[in-house]
C-alpha cells in the first residue's frame, strides 16, 4: 500500500462527494454559470454562489462576494501583487521564507519597476517577530505580505499580530493561506487581513485548477485580466462590482462543484478537528524522528508552532537519493528538493541541496508515520 | 394573477444573494429572464410576488441594493426604486 505524504503539494486522496459532485455538474449541469437565463445555466450559477458562500465561511467573511474564484493561489497572489499598481520607490515588506508565487512576483516588480522589497530575515526555525516588521515600516511602505504557514517547514507567523500593525499604519496587508487553510482556523476579521489568497486543492480537499481571493470590503484592486463576465454586457469597461470585476471568461466550474461539496466536508469534520489530528500526527512524527540517529530536523520541531510540515536531511544522503529510495523501495511519496522557496531554504541553511519534506493530512494516521519512521531506519542502515 | 415585483440587480451573485433571503423570509420568489422591456444587465432577475413593504423589509435587512424594483402594471412597468429610501449598497 502506497503512502502519500506529499499533502502540502496537493491533498491526496479527494474525499468521495468531491469526485460525485464533479460527475455530476458535467453530466446534469454542464451549463455555463453567469451567462443565460435557463435553468442549467441558473443552477450553474447557484453551485457558484453557493461555493462562494461556504468559502467565505471557512475564512469568517461576512460578504461572499468578496471571494474571487481564480485557477489557483498563485494566480490569486499575483492579482493582489499586482493589483496594488506599485510604482518605483515604494516598498514591500515581506519575510525570508515566502514561496516563488509571492517572491517572483515581487522580484519582477523590484527589476522592472523599482520598487524596494524589506525582507525580514527569519531564524532559523522560520520565526520572525511581527516587531521587526514595524521597524521597517515607512511612509513608503504599500504592501505587507507573508504566509500563514511555510511550505517548507510548517512555521506559523504571527499572522494577527503583524495584521494588527499593517491595519494600524493603514498598509495593505496580504497573506498567503495556501498551507494553512482548512488545517489551521481562519478569521480575516481577527487578522486584519485586507487580502487572502488560498488554494482550494490542498487543505480544503477541492481537485487542482481552483484558487481563491479574498478582498477586503472597500478595498480595489486593478484587475489582471480583463474581459467578459455575463454582467454588463453592453458596456466595453470592466465592471467595478464583485466578484465580476476580477472573474473574467469562463471559470473552472467542474473544480468548484468539487470545491464546494469539499469544503462541505472540511466544514462537517470541523477545522479545529481535522486541525488537532494533524497536530497529534505531527507531534508523534517529531517524536519518532528525533529517536532516529544521523535526521536532521529543521523548523519549530513543535507541534503547536507548526503545521503538518516538517523538514529533514539524512546525513551523508542527497534528499533526493532518500526521496528515489522511499519512492521505489518503501511506496511512500514526500517531496524533496526546494519546494519553490530558495529564501526559506537560505533561511534554514539547506540551499541548494534542500530537504525531504513530509507533510500530513486529514486522511493520515499513526501507521503512516511508523511505517515512514521505520523507512528511514532501514535506509540509515 | 396576482400583483408582482420584477427586481433586477447588477451581478448574478447579488440576484442569488437576495433570491436566499427572500427565501428564507418565506417569499414568493422566482429567477426569470428579465421581461423585455427591462434591462438587466447579468441576464437574469427575481420576480417576487409580494408587497412592496414586505419586499423592501428583506432588501433593507441584508443590505441588498438593486439596481431597479418594477411593479407590473397592466403591461407597464412602474419604477419603484425611489421608495427604496436606503443607502448602503454592498456592491463594492
Amino acid at each position: 500500500m502506497s503512502i502519500y505524504l506529499d499533502n502540502a503539494s496537493t491533498s491526496h486522496p479527494k474525499p468521495a462527494c468531491v469526485l460525485e459532485a464533479m460527475k455530476y455538474f458535467l453530466e446534469e449541469i454542464g451549463a455555463n454559470a453567469g451567462r443565460s437565463a435557463h435553468k442549467k445555466a441558473v443552477e450553474a450559477s447557484r453551485m457558484v454562489f453557493e461555493t462562494r458562500e461556504l468559502v467565505a465561511d471557512i475564512i469568517g467573511a461576512e460578504n461572499s462576494s468578496r471571494i474571487i474564484f481564480l485557477q489557483n493561489a498563485t494566480e490569486a497572489l499575483n492579482t493582489a501583487i499586482f493589483g496594488l499598481s506599485l510604482s518605483r520607490g515604494d516598498r514591500v515588506i515581506t519575510s525570508s521564507i515566502e514561496h516563488n508565487a509571492v517572491m517572483r512576483p515581487l522580484r519582477f516588480l523590484e527589476k522592472t519597476r523599482g520598487i524596494i522589497l524589506d525582507i525580514i530575515q527569519c531564524n532559523r526555525a522560520g520565526f520572525l517577530e511581527a516587531d521587526e516588521i514595524r521597524k521597517k515600516i515607512t511612509a513608503r511602505t504599500k504592501l505587507i505580505v507573508v504566509n500563514h504557514a511555510s511550505n517548507v517547514v510548517g512555521t506559523i507567523l504571527p499572522i494577527a499580530e503583524i495584521g494588527q500593525i499593517a491595519r494600524v499604519h493603514n498598509i495593505p496587508y496580504l497573506v498567503d493561506a495556501a498551507q494553512s487553510i482548512g488545517c489551521l482556523p481562519m478569521d480575516v476579521e481577527k487578522n486584519f487581513i485586507d487580502l487572502l489568497a488560498f488554494s482550494g486543492h490542498k487543505g480544503l480537499l477541492g481537485p487542482q485548477g481552483v484558487g481563491c481571493l479574498y478582498i477586503r470590503e472597500n478595498f480595489d484592486l486593478v484587475p489582471l485580466r480583463f474581459g467578459g463576465t455575463g454582467s454588463n454586457s453592453g458596456s466595453e469597461y470592466q465592471p467595478d462590482f464583485l466578484p465580476d470585476r476580477y472573474e473574467s471568461g469562463t471559470l473552472n466550474l467542474p473544480g468548484i462543484a468539487g470545491l464546494r461539496a469539499a469544503v462541505k466536508f472540511v466544514l462537517e469534520r470541523g477545522i479545529s478537528n481535522i486541525h488537532k489530528h494533524i497536530q497529534n500526527l505531527t507531534g508523534e512524527l517529531i517524536e519518532q524522528l528525533r529517536k532516529i540517529k544521523d535526521i536532521i530536523i529543521y523548523g519549530p520541531q513543535h507541534k503547536d508552532l507548526q503545521t503538518g510540515v516538517v523538514s529533514i536531511n539524512l546525513k551523508g544522503m542527497t534528499p533526493a537519493e532518500a526521496g528515489e529510495i522511499l519512492d521505489r523501495e518503501f511506496d511512500i511519496a514526500v517531496r524533496v528538493g526546494l519546494h519553490c522557496s530558495p529564501q526559506a531554504h537560505k533561511t534554514i541553511q539547506t540551499f541548494p541541496s534542500g530537504t525531504i519534506r513530509v507533510s500530513l493530512g486529514i486522511f493520515n494516521t499513526v501507521q503512516d508515520v511508523n511505517k515512514f519512521c521505520e523507512a528511514l531506519c532501514q535506509i540509515i542502515e | 394573477m396576482s400583483d408582482y415585483r420584477i427586481i433586477i440587480f447588477d451581478s448574478i451573485h447579488e440576484v442569488l444573494r437576495a433570491d436566499k433571503f427572500f427565501q428564507n423570509d418565506g417569499l414568493k420568489v422566482k429567477i426569470i429572464p428579465p421581461p423585455r422591456q427591462l434591462s438587466a444587465d447579468c441576464g437574469i432577475a427575481l420576480k417576487v410576488e409580494e408587497d412592496f413593504d414586505v419586499i423592501a423589509d428583506t432588501l433593507r435587512k441584508n443590505a441588498l441594493n438593486p439596481a431597479g424594483v418594477f411593479l407590473k402594471v397592466g403591461d407597464r412597468y412602474v419604477s419603484e426604486i425611489k421608495k427604496l429610501s436606503f443607502q448602503g449598497g454592498i456592491n463594492g
